[in-house]
């Protein structure tokens, strides 16, 4: 959680954003982030190179706690 | 006189011209593993009506079976008539009916063998008393097309070679300052190379060629060659140089119209101009070869054009078309960016996700943040690049070309 909590804050860094609560399980990126499409792209990029998975390979899912199934 | 100049060794033209006319055999197909030896046994190939194939310093027996042709090892017996000068030299090898094969970089799939004669070689060379000061800082690979077109441009101005091709860089800008160098000729990467901020005066000529060169790679080169007149040239193994530009834009001349044309936005070249080799059909249509460089024409205009990029530099991100060298264009453009190289990565989510890998000029502090809102200036969201790696140099391609992953 900590890993992905971390990436997702340097993705609304680089948006010129920042996290503002804490991330829980039905956190929902796109909802509550605010991530398009291709925020959610980088996410996959960084969580792949970080964690060897790619957590969309098997659809697209933008809640916290999926993602986090989904690195198991 | 120095001819040849590599690293710490160098020969004259006398002793070139001995090396030439002693020579009673050379190889079918030979290879740079010494520059001297390989320009050697090329100059008495010409001279002696020799076919010949130019290969890699690294190509294999295997990968050269695949072309039908024997190990490197094969000999062939070549008869070189008395020469009695340089002059004379030069004289046979401009006459010569050669046959000389390359292989293309094949930095797009494999490399593809394309055949060319002394004439198509040096189609765009300019052999005059103009030319007799010459001196080359020789930037390419030896066996492919655009160093085979430089070395004949100095040989048949019997001009000195320096070789700067894979050499630290510190050599190479040792070359151009000390060097008497007053010609170069070499790909944006290799230019992207030599620090900002150098200075060389004494080049009166650089020449670019090999990839897209943007206008922030001509401003650069102006800034570093002061007194040069550059020429940014369009060339392709399969068919030599064709176009020659003094900025980024160019036009298809008189000469060429009817031979040359854009078509969809690609360039068509008539397969006259094409060496024979094997070009893959579905490249061909109706007499002529479809080249995979696309353009842009100017604002307005109907006859002048930039190059877009190579079809393979497009990439579907998201349903939307990116362009890679676009977007690398747009890196370069960033103060503190020395070079940039875009990728496409694939993705679940959007097909392709643009990566960029940049290397920085010295010095120069980047930031990931920083970058993307200089992008986010100039290109819409979907060619922003997902991924950055700050790397100390670009990888290059055995032709010294930008390495695309």
């Amino acid at each position: 959680m900590n890993k992905l909590s971390e990436i997702i804050e340097n993705i609304l860094k680089n948006r010129g954003s920042a996290l503002q609560a804490e991330l829980s399980d039905s956190t929902d990126l796109r909802r509550d982030m605010g991530f398009d499409s291709f925020d959610l792209a980088e996410l996959s990029v960084r969580l792949e190179d970080a964690f060897g998975k790619d957590v969309f390979a098997d659809g697209p899912v933008s809640k916290v706690g999926e993602i986090l199934e989904r690195l198991k | 006189m120095e001819f040849l100049r590599d690293g710490g060794s160098s020969l004259t033209f006398g002793e070139f011209l001995k090396k030439v006319s002693e020579k009673k055999a050379i190889k079918s197909v030979f290879r740079p593993e010494s520059f001297a030896d390989f320009f050697v046994d090329f100059a008495a190939a010409l001279a002696g009506g020799a076919n010949v194939v130019l290969a890699d310093a690294d190509m294999t027996s295997a990968e050269l079976s695949r072309f039908g042709l024997k190990e490197f090892s094969g000999e062939q017996r070549v008869e070189i008539p008395q020469i009695k000068s340089f002059g004379e030299l030069v004289l046979l090898a401009r006459n010569s009916k050669s046959k000389i094969s390359l292989f293309t970089s094949g930095s797009e799939g494999r490399p593809k063998m394309a055949a060319h004669t002394v004439g198509s070689l040096s189609r765009f060379a300019k052999v005059s008393e103009r030319h007799a000061g010459d001196v080359w800082a020789f930037a390419y690979s030896p066996s492919h097309i655009a160093g085979v077109q430089i070395f004949l441009q100095a040989f048949f101005n019997s001009n000195k070679i320096v070789n700067v091709f894979g050499k630290p860089a510190a050599e190479t800008l040792e070359a151009l300052a000390l060097g008497g160098v007053n010609r170069i000729s070499a790909t944006p990467t290799f230019y992207r190379l030599i620090p900002a901020g150098s200075i060389f005066d004494g080049v009166k000529s650089a020449g670019v060629g090999g990839e897209k060169c943007g206008a922030d790679l001509l401003e650069r080169l102006r800034r570093i060659f002061p007194n040069a007149k550059i020429r940014n040239v369009y060339a392709s193994t399969e068919f030599a140089s064709l176009l020659s530009s003094e900025g980024d834009a160019f036009e298809i001349p008189e000469s060429l119209r009817g031979l040359v044309k854009i078509e969809n936005g690609e360039v068509l070249v008539s397969i006259s101009f094409v060496g024979e080799g094997d070009l893959p059909a579905e490249r061909v249509e109706g007499g002529f070869y479809k080249t995979g460089d696309f353009v842009e024409f100017l604002d307005g205009s109907k006859t002048k054009f930039r190059f877009a990029g190579r079809a393979s530099s497009f990439v579907n991100v998201g349903g939307y078309k990116a362009n890679l060298e676009e977007v690398e264009e747009a890196l370069r453009s960033i103060c503190g960016v020395r070079d940039a190289v875009c990728y496409a990565r694939k993705n679940s989510l959007l097909g392709n996700v643009v990566c960029a890998k940049i290397s920085a000029e010295k010095g120069a502090e980047l930031s990931e943040a920083e970058i993307r809102r200089s992008l986010s200036k100039r290109l819409q969201n979907f060619k922003i690049p997902r991924k950055f790696e700050f790397v100390e140099k670009l990888e290059s391609t055995k032709t010294g070309k930008a390495k695309r992953l």
